[in-house]
C-alpha cells in the first residue's frame, strides 16, 4: 500500500518527527504519523494519509504499461493551533513535493516518479471527548505518479 | 442513603489494556481485534446497568452510543481504567466510552460509560 511506504518516508524525516513527535498511550508508544485515522488517545499534532484514489497511467512505453498509475493522496496536518498546523504542513510538502525515489513498505517496493501538489483546504473540529480545545488541520492532496513494485 | 451497597457489584470480569510491547504496524495502528495484544489488567466486580435510552450526558454532548453503565468500587487502579481499556463479562465485551465518574465525589465508586460491542 503506497500509503503506508509515504508513512515510512515521513517518519524518517526529522523535520517532520520534530514538530509531530510519537507519542506514548498507555505506555504503547506510537508514531505520530498514521493512515486513514489516529488510534484513540492519539492527540495533536499528527499526520494523517489518506489514500483517495487510483488512475491508470495511459501510456505505451512497456516499461510502465501495466506497473504505472498515478495516485491521489491527501495529507492531513492536524494541530492545536492554525500556526502550528501551517508550519507542520508547511514542512511537510517542501519534503514531498517533487519527491521521487523508492519507498517500501509491507515487502512491497513502489517508485514513486514524481509528486505534484494540487489543492490545500483549512478546517476544524471540536475533540469528541468533552475537554476543550479545537483542532486544527490543514488538508493537501498530492498527485502521486508512480511505479508499482519495482 | 447510598446509591450502590456491596451486593450491587455482583457481576465479575476482567479489564483488558492493549500491551506495552505491541508495535504499530505499517498503518500506524495496533490491530484489536487480536486477542495476543491484549493483557489482563485487573479483576473487578462490577455493577452493569443497561442503557435504555442509549444516551448519556456527559459535558455538553450527548454521547448516544452508550448502551451500559459500569460501577466498580473506587481504588488506585480502577483510577486508572481509561478510553482504551475494555471490559469482558461472561464472553460479553464492554469498551469504555469515558472517563470514570467519581459518583458523589465520595471516593467509593466510579462509574464508566460503556459501548458494548460484539464478541
Amino acid at each position: 500500500m503506497i500509503t503506508h511506504g509515504i508513512r515510512a518516508l515521513f517518519l524518517a524525516q526529522s523535520a517532520i518527527t520534530t514538530l509531530a513527535p510519537a507519542q506514548t498511550v498507555n505506555r504503547v508508544s506510537f508514531p505520530s504519523v498514521f493512515c486513514d485515522n489516529e488510534p484513540q488517545g492519539i492527540n495533536p499534532p499528527f499526520i494523517l494519509i489518506h489514500f483517495m484514489g487510483t488512475d491508470p497511467l495511459m501510456t505505451l512505453d512497456p516499461t510502465y504499461h501495466a506497473s504505472g498509475q498515478i495516485d491521489s493522496i491527501d495529507v492531513e496536518c492536524v494541530c492545536w493551533n492554525l500556526p502550528a498546523a501551517r508550519t507542520l504542513n508547511k514542512v511537510v510538502r517542501e519534503f514531498f513535493e517533487d519527491y521521487s525515489g523508492n519507498v517500501t513498505a509491507d515487502g512491497v517496493t513502489d517508485e514513486i516518479k514524481a509528486v505534484t501538489w494540487l489543492d490545500e483546504s483549512y478546517d476544524y473540529s471540536f475533540p469528541q471527548d468533552g475537554t476543550d480545545g479545537k483542532q486544527h488541520s490543514i488538508t493537501t492532496s498530492y498527485s502521486v505518479h508512480l511505479r508499482q513494485g519495482v | 442513603m447510598t446509591p450502590f451497597t456491596a451486593g450491587d457489584f455482583n457481576k465479575v470480569g476482567k479489564v483488558y489494556r492493549i500491551k506495552e510491547t505491541v508495535t504499530p504496524d505499517a498503518s500506524g495502528h495496533i490491530d484489536e481485534t487480536d486477542e495476543n495484544n491484549w493483557r489482563l489488567v485487573a479483576l473487578r466486580h462490577f455493577n452493569i446497568v443497561p442503557k435504555g435510552s442509549r444516551e448519556f450526558l456527559i459535558g455538553d454532548q450527548v454521547n448516544a452510543n452508550v448502551t451500559h453503565q459500569l460501577t466498580t468500587n473506587y481504588d488506585k487502579q480502577s483510577k486508572q481504567f481509561t478510553t482504551q481499556d475494555k471490559f469482558i463479562y461472561q464472553g460479553r465485551t464492554f469498551s469504555f466510552n469515558g472517563p470514570g465518574i467519581n459518583v458523589l465525589e465520595k471516593n467509593r465508586w466510579l462509574s464508566f460509560p460503556a459501548i458494548e460491542s460484539p464478541s
